[in-house]
């Protein structure tokens, strides 16, 4: 945990009604943006105004436009940032910070590795995240299980392996998510399986958990950078925000949160992985080549892979790797996707979230990520400092005695 | 109801079943699809669908150029030899105006909707010389 922790809420009543713990995170950004600390804030607003499953990525610019943005949205999947590397040039022109739930704070840092997002000035604002739910299986949940009007759920709250809902007239409606989830409701599968849920390695990491004792709904707030102290200082000085140092039990809370979390993550891979790694090699490859065969080559995957970012890609149909025209594409398409971010993927489900054929992509790439995890001591997007094991040689690698890597012996070689 | 059969089947002149459609890739008459170099990529030009058994028979290898004739007409489009289609049937995609199909489909009408009858018709097939 970071050295530096408040439990802050805004000093603005509007904001503080509406937000979802004290409204702290708005009141930051907005004083970062009048006091021109930033230009622009990336974070994620409804579509439609009420219609809580529509949420897309926005640029923020004027601060009084952040109200709208207050609030968690749990069960809408915006592609923040595709956004920003695409949209908004990678931030490279204008000072942005970005809030993003761990998987997306994780991609950006991703794309910090490889050039393709600004390093130096973005601030990235971490909210906590235990996870998300598809807006179609979120509808048929309230509809089946909550029997209520999706259209007329005003919040969501997951906490304690809990889903809380609150209706329009007030009512809310509390039930277990696990048992949810084994009827195949609930969070998103990837998300399910996800072990981080405080973004540690953003500038500043926000959320609800170690404020239960307080009296008034708050944000702890975690600072984890300079830029991040920043942010924070001003909006105390500027009046924004409030704060009050968290107790020791708050902080216990937190961990202890964190930890029983972070469990359950683990409890979830074990049940999704392990038939897959039970299988013989043969079998495994029979299960995902069946499983590639349902592929149409819409490219949506790639197209909403955060960390895919090629401008020619070697999977179009001009580069004649794969044959043209061929459905399904050979099972190297999947493969060669699978073997370029399988040890950067962060898990952030938009590739399964993407695929009309419900591909169980997620799953391949998790897996696959976990086993290489493991074997490279590697934990994507977490450390701007650690190069993606698949292209970064380590010195211990380059001194492998092996004929293979002896690069004199091949240079004479090559030369004869 | 009474079942009408189609105008034309095949006989021993036009010996094989042809039929026309779509592919994934292409919308109708490619005035779009073809002009979107992804697409175009993908497919770029007419093919026909012939099965393994079929092809042995006309000595047709995948890749060659085949001339397809019926009573209207004719079209020349690459072969794909593949099992997505049965013995004694040819798939001729409609996207390209170069081997137009509906050149060589039967211009016959359903007497009650007036559907014209696109997707039957007898060809015969040939290595193109």
């Amino acid at each position: 945990m970071s050295n530096t922790m408040y439990i802050a809420r805004s000093l603005d009543e509007s904001l503080f009604e509406k937000a979802e713990s004290g409204g702290a995170i708005s009141s930051i950004l907005k004083c970062a943006l009048k006091t021109k600390q930033i230009v622009g804030v990336v974070t994620v607003r409804t579509k439609t105004k009420g219609d809580r499953f529509s949420g897309i990525p926005v640029l923020i610019t004027n601060p009084d436009d952040l109200n709208d943005t207050a609030g968690s949205l749990h069960c809408s999947v915006p592609n923040v940032v595709r956004f920003l590397k695409e949209y908004l040039d990678g931030g490279f022109s204008k000072k942005l910070a970005v809030v993003g739930k761990p998987c997306d704070i994780r991609a950006i840092i991703e794309l910090q590795k490889r050039y393709q997002t600004e390093i130096d000035d973005i601030i990235l604002v971490g909210v906590n995240c235990t996870g998300t739910i598809s807006p179609a299986t979120a509808r048929e949940m309230y509809s089946k299980e909550f029997k209520v009007d999706p259209n007329d759920v005003t919040r969501e709250d997951i906490d304690d392996g809990k889903l809380t809902i609150t209706l329009k007239n007030g009512k809310s409606i509390t039930k277990d998510l696990l048992n949810l989830e084994k009827k195949g409701l609930g969070r998103r599968s990837n998300c399910q399986r996800c072990e981080i849920n405080i973004p540690t390695f953003a500038d500043m990491a926000c959320g609800k958990w170690g404020t239960e004792s307080e009296e008034k709904p708050g944000t702890f707030v975690e600072v984890y950078s300079a830029k991040g102290r920043s942010l924070v200082e001003e909006a105390i000085s500027n009046g924004y925000i409030e704060i009050n140092k968290p107790t020791k039990e708050s902080i216990a809370i937190r961990q202890e949160k964190d930890r029983i979390e972070t469990e359950h993550a683990f409890s979830r891979r074990a049940i999704d992985f392990d038939p897959i790694m039970a299988m013989s090699y043969q079998n495994r490859l029979a299960y995902w080549v069946k499983e590639f065969e349902k592929c149409i080559k819409c490219y949506g995957c790639r197209d909403a892979c955060p960390i895919c970012y090629c401008e020619t890609c070697l999977l179009e149909a001009n580069r004649d790797f794969l044959e043209a025209g061929v459905i399904p594409p050979n099972a190297l398409f999947p493969l060669t996707r699978l073997a370029h971010v399988a040890d950067s993927c962060v898990n952030c489900g938009q590739c399964q979230d993407a695929c009309p054929m419900e591909l169980p992509l997620s799953l391949l790439f998790s897996l696959q990520n976990a086993r290489l995890s493991e074997v490279f001591d590697y934990i994507s997007g977490t450390d701007i400092e650690q190069g993606p094991p698949l292209n970064t040689a380590m010195v211990e690698e380059m001194q492998i005695d092996d004929v293979f890597l002896d690069v004199s012996t091949l240079m004479k070689k090559i030369k004869k | 109801m009474n079942f009408i059969p189609p105008a034309e089947l095949p006989d021993k002149d036009y010996p094989y079943v042809l039929t026309t459609g779509r592919t994934i890739f292409h919308y109708h008459t490619g005035t779009m699809s073809r002009r979107t170099p992804k697409l175009d990529a993908e497919i770029g030009g007419a093919f026909v669908q012939v099965n393994p058994n079929d092809a042995t028979l006309q000595d047709i290898k995948n890749g060659s150029l085949v001339t397809l004739t019926t009573r209207r007409g004719s079209v020349q489009a690459k072969a794909r030899v593949t099992t997505d289609v049965p013995e004694g049937l040819v798939f001729l995609p409609f996207h390209f105006s170069e081997a137009c199909a509906n050149k060589i489909t039967n211009p016959v009408l359903d007497p009650t909707c007036g559907m014209p009858e696109y997707k039957v018709c007898a060809v015969k097939m040939e290595v193109s010389k």
